[in-house]
């Protein structure tokens, strides 16, 4: 952490270029859960960058020695709701969902192999932002309900029933967009 | 033991599965740190909780000292503060998270993330009168460039390949490049991310460059070349166009991505292709000359390391065809002259051979293996104007071609290490013009000049040794004043040990910058003088020294 450490201590000081730092330890970790809040790589980009720009403006209140991630986890999580409050996240095509080609370098080849994981990503893009957010800290990130509260802001109840209605909408379609993918698929071997 | 196929899969599975494939799947792209700081703005304040919290801080080591040391407005100031915070907290703190995130650690991210083990190149090398000339972080070895030249459009392009060897962890670094718009920068073949900011390009590749690794800056550019204007200068350098001719020179960064600072010398491989029967003439050797239908591709090449705050290249575009004259010592001279060019003034270059000859018996050998002239009948401020092996003589008469060919030793071989060196460069090659007037005439006409220069500089001058400003280089005190210098220092040494000085000058300092303090270093080993009046005097001090 002494690179971390250094670059704060450097940017509470003014030392714009050692933002650098912080931007490059951070960028992939922010980028992928906008992109997973979001499911559009060109807003999620905006959010980092709004992100990483609100963080320096702010930087001389960060308390050292705190999680400099969640911090920042933060500022994106408030930006993301702002931006999306009042209007649809504009989500894109599952498979240029993707800021990088498939590995495969295959265009046609889906980003996502799994027929039922690309189900449930669009099951998902049409959740409000704000269910979305505690979904994928829940996860993808891991957290706990109580570090979901701690990195949002938002107290433990609203965590807790956000969460649980994004769920809940999911589980009422869930199995049956799973049995469709079952029964098509079965249709598939017969033929 | 439960066989947990797809079809019986949990939302809670499907959505840790979901994650984890996109994870996998996902590259977060680069955020361009670059591309984001013009954006950063200014930082906030802290806040009052913070700030106040250090006048506490203070206020509270104000009071641990004896009482006698503070006064009765700090206690009271510390007092008010005290109080201010104290509302505060009680009457809006509960809302200060709402404001400001405060955070006690929780885990670790779980997602992957970058170390950065490098730094940012630094944009100068701390030239006091041209700052920006000269970067951090990296040394250059060789340029390529290919370059497509079409004189009347006029256009300029094509591609300057870099071999540079990093000398710290580099995220990015700068080039000195005031040319045409460029269309792609690749770094070890990789596309770069770049952005120009005044005469600064500055390149982020993506990948950091460790500390020791060679690499290769690949730029792509082309357009409209434009003439380099250097404040305070009153006539412009790089791409000039004379009344048939173009010759570029001054700070090679007007026309290829450079590294402009003396300490860094590197080698140079050229191909400038021009519509026929356009020749183009070089620093360096012609090794080939292509003949592509409507158009020649003219391959130099600088095999000597060179470098500089100008220079080290200077090219002209001419249907001059060039000559080849005898030079001493088997020295192969080539002069090109406008096909207009009249016998008289050609008669004028048949004295080059002994000008040449007289300089390496002075001087020392000859810096280069070969030589080139290119004479253009046009009137320029800079003079007769050399870089290494190409001498652009504007002006025929021997007196000017004594002082363009000494810039082969002194500008082209030894550069000044900085623009407070410049003298180095000014002062000998005038000098050269006294050694000259001296060889032809006798010691009398050489004296009778000096004195005559002693006349033009008064009674005082800029210190040589000092420079402020880029018109400094030009000056009266770095021509005629640092001339004078030599003069003086041959009258103090005598002609023994002043030509030794100059021949261990030369020879210590080959291809490489030197600065006043190298060349008073030498004067002091040679001649086994303690020099530092004479020197101080000289270079250091306004008023100038009283004939000797």
């Amino acid at each position: 952490m002494y690179l971390e450490d250094t670059a704060i201590r450097l940017c509470q000081q003014g030392d714009r270029d050692e933002f650098r730092i912080i931007i490059e330890l951070y960028n992939t970790r922010l980028y992928k859960t906008a992109l997973f809040t979001t499911h559009n790589p060109a807003a999620a980009q905006d959010a980092v960058q709004e992100t990483f720009i609100r963080g320096w403006k702010r930087i001389r209140k960060f308390k050292p020695g705190t999680n400099l991630g969640a911090w920042l986890t933060r500022i994106l999580v408030n930006y993301l709701i702002d931006e999306y409050r009042r209007r649809r996240v504009e989500t894109v095509n599952l498979d240029s969902a993707a800021s990088a080609p498939h590995p495969s370098g295959s265009a046609n080849e889906p980003l996502l192999a799994d027929e039922e994981s690309r189900m449930l990503l669009g099951l998902i893009a049409e959740l409000p932002i704000d269910q979305r957010i505690p979904l994928v800290m829940r996860y993808y990130d891991g957290m706990h309900l109580a570090e979901i509260a701690e990195v949002t802001g938002w107290r433990l109840g609203t965590v807790k029933s956000r969460l649980n209605r994004g769920l809940r909408r999911l589980r009422e379609k869930f199995p049956q967009e799973q049995s469709r993918i079952n029964s098509q698929s079965t249709v598939g071997r017969m033929s | 033991m439960t066989d947990r196929t797809p079809h019986t899969r949990s939302l809670d599975d499907a959505l840790n599965r979901l994650y984890q494939e996109w994870d996998e799947q996902v590259t977060a792209p680069r955020l361009i740190y670059i591309g984001i700081r013009e954006h950063l703005g200014e930082q906030e304040r802290p806040s009052l909780l913070s700030l106040s919290s250090g006048l506490i801080g203070r206020a509270t080591a104000t009071w641990g000292l004896p009482i006698s040391q503070t006064t009765v407005g700090q206690i009271a100031a510390a007092i008010a503060i005290a109080i201010v915070v104290a509302l505060y907290l009680a009457f809006l703190g509960p809302n200060i998270n709402d404001a400001e995130p405060e955070f006690v650690p929780i885990a670790e991210p779980t997602a992957t993330t970058e170390t950065v083990v490098g730094i940012r190149g630094s944009d100068g090398v701390g030239h006091p009168v041209f700052p920006s000339f000269g970067n951090g972080g990296y040394d250059v070895s060789h340029y390529d460039l290919d370059l497509n030249i079409d004189p009347v459009a006029p256009t300029l392009g094509g591609v300057a390949v870099l071999t540079m060897r990093a000398t710290e962890s580099l995220v990015s670094f700068n080039l000195d490049f005031a040319g045409p718009a460029i269309s792609a920068v690749e770094v070890n073949d990789e596309p770069a991310v770049f952005i120009r900011q005044e005469n600064e390009l500055i390149i982020e590749p993506a990948t950091v460059i460790p500390n020791g690794s060679v690499f290769t800056v690949r730029v792509t550019y082309g357009g409209t070349p434009e003439p380099l204007i250097i404040p305070d200068f009153d006539f412009p350098l790089g791409w000039t166009r004379l009344r048939d001719t173009i010759v570029v020179l001054g700070p090679g960064m007007a026309w290829y991505p450079a590294n402009q600072t003396p300490s860094d010398r590197a080698t140079f491989s050229m191909r400038f292709t021009v519509p026929n029967p356009l020749v183009v003439s070089a620093s360096g050797i012609l090794t080939a000359t292509i003949d592509n239908g409507d158009t020649s591709t003219y391959v130099w090449e600088l095999a000597e390391p060179s470098g500089g705050l100008f220079g080290p290249i200077v090219f002209t575009i001419s249907d001059s065809v060039p000559e080849s004259i005898a030079g001493p010592d088997g020295l192969a001279i080539d002069i090109s002259f406008p096909p207009e060019t009249s016998e008289f003034i050609r008669e004028q270059f048949d004295v080059a051979g002994e000008i040449v000859e007289l300089l390496i018996d002075l001087f020392g050998p000859f810096p280069y293996e070969s030589f080139g002239i290119t004479y253009l009948p046009e009137d320029h401020p800079l003079g007769n104007y050399g870089e290494p092996q190409r001498l652009v003589a504007f002006y025929a008469d021997e007196l000017d071609l004594a002082f363009g060919f000494a810039q082969q030793w002194f500008g082209g071989s030894i550069t000044p290490a900085s623009t407070a060196d410049t003298w180095l460069t000014l002062g000998f090659t005038t000098y050269a013009q006294l050694l000259w007037v001296e060889h032809v005439d006798g010691a009398r006409a050489y004296d009778a000049r000096a004195r005559a220069h002693r006349g033009r500089i008064g009674d005082n001058t800029r210190p040589p040794a000092v420079a402020t400003s880029p018109v400094d280089i030009l000056d009266f005190a770095n021509r005629f004043r640092g001339a004078l210098t030599l003069y003086t220092l041959r009258q103090e040494l005598g002609d023994d040990d002043f030509f030794e000085v100059l021949r261990t000058f030369t020879d210590r300092f080959k291809h490489s910058a030197a600065s006043t303090a190298d060349f008073i270093a030498v004067a002091e080993e040679v001649s086994q003088q303690d020099l530092a009046e004479f020197f101080d005097a000289w270079l250091y001090t306004e008023a100038v020294p009283p004939p000797g």
